[in-house]
């Protein structure tokens, strides 16, 4: 269990994004400039400065409810979105790179 | 199968009761989640890079066919229709949305199952070895010893908020098939000089960060203080072991840093205040807890001629009778290795169909039970040798066949950063490409026996630092790499794997796999010369060359 | 914040901890660390108000043997609720020390670790800002059967009860 994350330590970019895990299913989201949420970090709300960052995170973390541990990493923007720099945030916007449930052999 | 009575089953109960009331006052936004966490976390309830997982104990790996079905239920109705079996031999669930964990434990508090202290830094789940019972071997079966660690251990009230985990395992056999040696303390059943039988009790190894090997604290405990001894470590542990820093906090930096001497010392004070405390056990309770198990009745049979049967039959069986077949100490009986390996499927993953087969195959075929082994593999062990045949048909069909235990591509492998928050890389990926390219099974066999084993960070999950091979999942400036190491063992003569060179990329490193083995079967003197036995004896250089030339 | 004690909320109370140099008050109720308690026992008899000692997580519990006459309160902090220490010393005052006045949890106490800081000897708790203590009044009563001796009951189960054979 990690006390702090990661990622303003280990990511790297021009930008900062707020992410969390939903408390209803842990599902990754990104905040969005409304300070609302959603799964798709393409609609992150990006931002350059610290005390920006700041500020989204203190938003964030008043969604207690809501969001479980905001924390924020770096991420580059290219034609206005956010991308994540890291294979890490990479898989959690995407979801995992192997498969799941395989079908079985001939039970489907 | 140990057996519930009224009192274990109302304390799961409970528990399911009081982790719904927790549920809902943190979904009412009563109680933040620094707060639920410890409380989520001793229910064995992670938050992951996409979802939550949820990690069932299944105390010292034993199933029944009504629990397989209910994690078969589990599976359908509340994830993705899969099931992980892990290297602590418990299951995890990589999918459950929070309100359904409520539900989720009443399920398993139905089947005698529950998630308690799976994770958190508290006592989790104890470890033995899955022919536990039937080796040949065997001393004495651990089981009922396990059983009664577990509910000694089971919302213990002094060791909720230890420095760290606290993992223990326990064996009965001469040939230590639970690596007692790598967890925080290692109980080995044995006889002393005059014969009386008693625990041997090891403590401070581990893997993770920084790898040790356990140290013997008590050569040797009567079994009436099992209990009060642990009792005493725990103490010793809870007092003192470090805070400071969490990659410092595990009983085995305490051990190295004092000295096995002087750790010794401070348990046995501590012991001798509550030795004969009511903790003590007596033979009853110990007989009383064996009699629970309700042991399987075997029937009064001859054995089989399996070898002569591999001779005369299809090519694929017979691999499967002298690969995944394992000797049995009842005449006419075996245990049977079923392989969660074959080629495309993530190591130690099943289906809920599967999950659902197994059950009814252990009905028809084993006695009504399996085994989660420490490699993510399931052992059936009871079956009728006579029935062999018909079960390998049976587990054909359900993808439940592959014959290659013990060899290279039965790998053990972590979630890595496909799942997990702690991953610095991902392991999975790679354990699929290694799979798809050691697809020959002839060729498997031709190496033998070699363990691969990969873990995605630090932490070891995939138990790295004991394979023969070994794979550590690495970042390298934002990049994955994997770090090779070569010569682990967990066994008697535990041994860490030594890292061979620098890191391989992503791309490189099932070549360099590859490399390794061929280096292996070029330079070894004979097919009997193991790969581990090869390397104790050859050292990293013939390997060093292989990879990096003249790096 | 609120106080529970023997299971049921009690009124407030307010005791001064007071650092090793810090002068008494004239009067009320203070908490010293076990330094001060084990130097200025006898002195401290003649305050007016009661005294009692605060132990923190890396402070040994059994320095106190022989020495606890006199303490109207022995707390046990709890900076982190994530430091267990303080279980243990609760357990070795009660089973160690036979410690029988009041054992008073401080700190970072949360309504659900209350069951186990009864079992091990806590009669009362300070339960920390804001946390209910409706919810740690039925936390207290959570289980019904527990397995292992505590401090609450020096008997494990099979010696509590006839489990079936």
């Amino acid at each position: 269990m990690l006390d702090q994350p990661f990622d303003v330590a280990r990511s790297f970019g021009s930008h900062f994004v707020i992410t969390a895990n939903t408390t209803d299913a842990g599902v990754p989201v990104y905040l969005r400039a409304d300070t609302t949420w959603s799964t798709s970090l393409h609609e992150a709300h990006a931002v350059q400065s610290e005390s920006e960052r700041d500020a989204l995170l203190d938003a964030a973390r008043t969604q207690e409810r809501d969001v479980c541990d905001p924390y924020a990493f770096k991420v580059n923007v290219e034609r206005g979105s956010a991308v994540a720099t890291t294979t890490r945030e990479r898989i959690r916007s995407q979801g995992p790179t192997t498969p799941l449930r395989r079908a079985d052999a001939a039970h489907g | 199968m140990y057996q519930y009575d009224q009192h274990d089953q109302r304390i799961v109960d409970e528990r399911a009761a009081q982790f719904r009331g927790q549920v809902e006052r943190r979904l009412a936004g009563e109680i933040t989640e620094n707060e639920f966490k410890p409380l989520r976390l001793q229910n064995g309830l992670y938050m992951q890079l996409h979802a939550y997982m949820l990690r069932v104990a299944v105390p010292y790996g034993l199933l029944s066919s009504a629990q397989l079905r209910a994690l078969a239920t589990i599976a359908r109705d509340y994830d993705k229709g899969y099931a992980h079996f892990t290297t602590r031999q418990n299951v995890q669930f990589n999918w459950p949305e929070l309100e359904d964990v409520p539900a989720i434990l009443d399920l398993l508090a139905s089947v005698q199952m529950h998630a308690i202290q799976t994770s958190g830094n508290c006592i989790r789940n104890t470890t033995s070895d899955p022919l536990a019972g039937i080796a040949a071997d065997e001393l004495e079966d651990p089981r009922p010893y396990c059983e009664l660690i577990r509910q000694w251990s089971t919302f213990h009230p002094e060791f909720a908020f230890l420095p760290r985990k606290f993992k223990i395992a326990i064996t009965g056999s001469t040939t230590d098939r639970a690596a007692v040696r790598v967890h925080d303390i290692g109980i080995r059943i044995i006889e002393n000089d005059t014969g009386e039988r008693g625990f041997e009790i090891l403590v401070g190894g581990g893997l993770g960060r920084t790898p040790h090997i356990a140290k013997v604290v008590r050569p040797f405990l009567a079994y009436e203080h099992l209990l009060s001894y642990l009792e005493a470590i725990l103490r010793v542990y809870n007092r003192y072991g470090r805070r400071d820093n969490k990659y410092k906090a595990r009983i085995k930096i305490q051990v190295s840093e004092w000295g096995v001497e002087k750790f010794a010392a401070a348990v046995e004070a501590e012991w001798a205040q509550i030795k004969d405390s009511a903790t003590k056990l007596t033979r009853d309770e110990i007989d009383r807890i064996k009699g629970r198990f309700a042991l399987p009745t075997f029937e009064a049979l001859a054995n089989e001629d399996l070898d002569a049967l591999a001779l005369t039959t299809d090519r694929e069986f017979a691999r499967f009778l002298k690969n995944n077949v394992r000797q049995h100490r009842v005449p006419g009986y075996a245990a049977v290795v079923v392989s969660t390996k074959p080629q495309g499927r993530p190591p130690g993953d099943v289906s809920d169909t599967q999950l659902d087969a197994l059950a009814d195959l252990a009905d028809r075929f084993g006695l009504g039970h399996v085994v989660v082994m420490h490699d993510q593999n399931v052992m059936m062990p009871n079956v009728k040798q006579a029935d062999l045949q018909a079960l390998y048909a049976e587990l054909k069909t359900w993808d439940l066949h592959t014959a290659n235990a013990g060899r290279v591509t039965d790998q053990i492998c972590c979630p890595g950063l496909d799942f997990c928050n702690l991953a610095n890389a991902r392991s999975i990926p790679v354990a699929l490409r290694i799979a798809d390219r050691f697809d020959d099974l002839d060729y498997l066999d031709d190496l033998g026996d070699v363990t691969i084993k990969m873990s995605g960070c630090i932490n070891a999950c995939g138990h790295h630092h004991v394979g023969n091979i070994g794979i550590l999942g690495i970042d390298k400036a934002g990049v994955e790499a994997y770090q090779l190491m070569i010569g682990g063992d967990p066994g008697e003569q535990a041994s860490l794997g030594k890292i061979v060179g620098r890191a391989f990329s992503s791309d490189e490193i099932v070549d360099a796999v590859a490399t390794v083995l061929d280096t292996y079967s070029t330079l070894r003197e004979s097919a009997d010369e193991t790969f581990l036995d090869f390397y104790r004896r050859v050292g990293l250089d013939p390997f060093k060359d292989s990879l990096y030339g003249s790096d | 914040m609120a106080l529970i004690r023997n299971g049921a909320v009690a009124p407030p109370e307010t005791w001064t901890t007071l650092g090793n140099d810090d002068a008494l008050p004239r009067s009320g109720d203070v908490l010293v660390g076990i330094d001060r308690w084990l130097e200025q026992r006898d002195a401290l008899r003649a305050h007016d108000g009661r005294v009692g000692v605060l132990l923190q997580p890396d402070d040994d519990a059994l320095r106190l043997a022989r020495a606890l006459e006199g303490a109207a309160l022995v707390a046990v902090a709890f900076p982190k609720f994530t430091d267990g220490r303080g279980y243990s010393s609760a357990r070795l005052l009660r089973d160690r020390l036979g410690y029988r006045g009041e054992l008073r949890a401080v700190g970072d106490v949360l309504p659900d670790q209350v069951f186990f800081m009864q079992r091990v000897g806590f009669d009362s708790l300070d339960l920390a800002e804001d946390k209910s203590a409706q919810t740690a009044l039925e936390q207290l009563r959570e289980f019904s059967v527990t397995y292992q001796a505590a401090a609450d009951d020096a008997r494990p189960l099979f010696r509590r009860v006839q489990r079936p054979g």
